[in-house]
Order: C-alpha cells, then structure tokens, then sequence
C-alpha cells in the first residue's frame, strides 16, 4: 500500500530528526563549542529540522493522491497523533526541571528541539496502527 | 457537534486570555474542558457519518497548526506578557490553544460542507 510505504518512510525520518537535536545538545553540553559556533550550529539543526519534517507533513497531506478509505486513515491518525503529542507534553513538562546533561541545560530550555522529530514519530506511528487494524 | 466546536472555541480563546492575563494561575481555567463530555452526555449528542468525517479532518488540520503553534510558543518562550513569562506556563498555553484552533476549524468545516 503507498501510504504504509509512506508512513515507514515518516517513522525513519522522523528517528533521523531526532539525532541532530541530539547530538547539537551532546556537543554543546560538552563545551565543544564557544557561543557563536553554538548559535549558528542551534539555527542550521532547528531549520533543517523545520524544513524536512514541514515537508513530510505537508507532502503526506496535501501533496500525495490517496483513494477515501486512505484518507479517512491518515485523518484519523492525524487526530490520536495530536492526543498522543498531548500527553508526550504533559510528561515534558513534568520532567522540565530535570537536567540532564554536563552543562547545566535543563529540559525546559530545549524541549522545542524535539517537537517535529516526535510529531512525524507519533504521526507514523498512529497511521501505521490503524492501518494494521482496518 | 455544533455545541462542542463552540464550546471549545471559546473556552480555548478564554483560557488563552486568562493565561496571558494572570500567567501560570489562569491556566486553572482549563479546568472548563471537564464540563464538555458531562454536557455531551447529558445532552445525547451523537455525530452521524458526515460528522465523524469531518471530525477527523478537523482533527488533522488541526495536528498541522499545532504543529506551527507549538514552534511559535517555543520561539517566544522568553517573553514577558503582561510580567509573566510565556517559558512558564507553555504547556497550559499550547493546549488552549490548540482547543481553540480545534474549535475553530471544526465551525469553519461545518458552515462550509
């Protein structure tokens, strides 16, 4: 089916997101760079980012030609992708004062980071469930 | 339907207010949203075909502006509204808002089909 190819193909990008944040915080909480080398590496990781995970989300929902039955999936994970998105909030914000890293940097500060990385996970995910199911 | 796509549009814009009004403290006015499945109930409402479908499309929309919402509260988390800084009470924030958007579009969707 060619929307379970492209929602696998969502999953990987979506896990592939989520290491650059990761390895921006990993080097910067290391030290490894001074503030203006941080700054410039913390807008490239946020617009790379931005601009494949808006991609994917734009192309699987406007762009891609899906016959009904197709559709009413992707809308419905759409919607418990949302709920999902909730409840992974709720969880960050209960963990906002943790810190994990060297350097002082508490969750709170780059939780946004993450945000498209784990919208495009929760959105594959939730598609690829109900796909199984229907 | 009509009633909860108008129910969350305006509780939604009223906490989002509140929120910006009193800071971490109006976000108490979520609480609302617990009176929406009492109502519901109470008032036998159930979606036929047409508006199960456009829930869900309402709900995908939806996914996609939260999306950008979630993006602009996180961008503008070191702001001061009113003496309360947004970083504080992001999550309270996010969710009325996107119960507003939710509200919205699900009015929007309605009038238009």
């Amino acid at each position: 089916m060619n929307l379970t190819k492209q929602l696998k193909k969502e999953l990987i990008v979506g896990l592939l997101l989520f290491m650059i944040p990761v390895l921006y915080i990993v080097t910067y909480s290391n030290a490894m760079l001074t503030d203006a080398k941080a700054t410039i590496a913390s807008i490239i990781s946020n617009l790379v980012v931005l601009v494949i995970g808006f991609g994917r989300i734009y192309g699987i929902n406007f762009k891609m030609k899906l016959d009904e039955r197709e559709k009413t999936i992707v809308n419905k994970a759409s919607g418990s992708a949302a709920f999902l998105l909730i409840l992974i909030m709720f969880f960050i914000y209960g963990l906002r004062d943790v810190i994990i890293f060297n350097n002082h940097i508490s969750i709170n500060e780059f939780w946004g980071f993450f945000l498209v990385p784990v919208f495009l996970i929760s959105h594959s995910l939730s598609g690829l469930i109900l796909s199984s199911f229907e | 339907m009509k009633f909860r796509y108008y129910f969350e549009a305006i509780v939604g814009t009223s906490c989002f207010i509140l929120i910006l009004i009193f800071g971490a403290v109006g976000g108490a006015s979520l609480s609302f949203f617990a009176f929406l499945p009492v109502i519901m109930w109470k008032k036998k409402v159930m979606p036929d075909e047409r508006e199960l479908q456009l829930f869900y499309k309402t709900g995908n929309l939806t996914f996609g502006l939260q999306f950008v919402v979630l993006t602009i509260i996180y961008l503008l988390g070191s702001c001061n509204v009113n003496g309360h800084l947004i970083a504080s009470s992001w999550l309270t924030l996010a969710i009325s808002t996107v119960m507003m958007i939710h509200g919205i579009t699900g009015i929007i969707f309605l009038k238009v089909s």
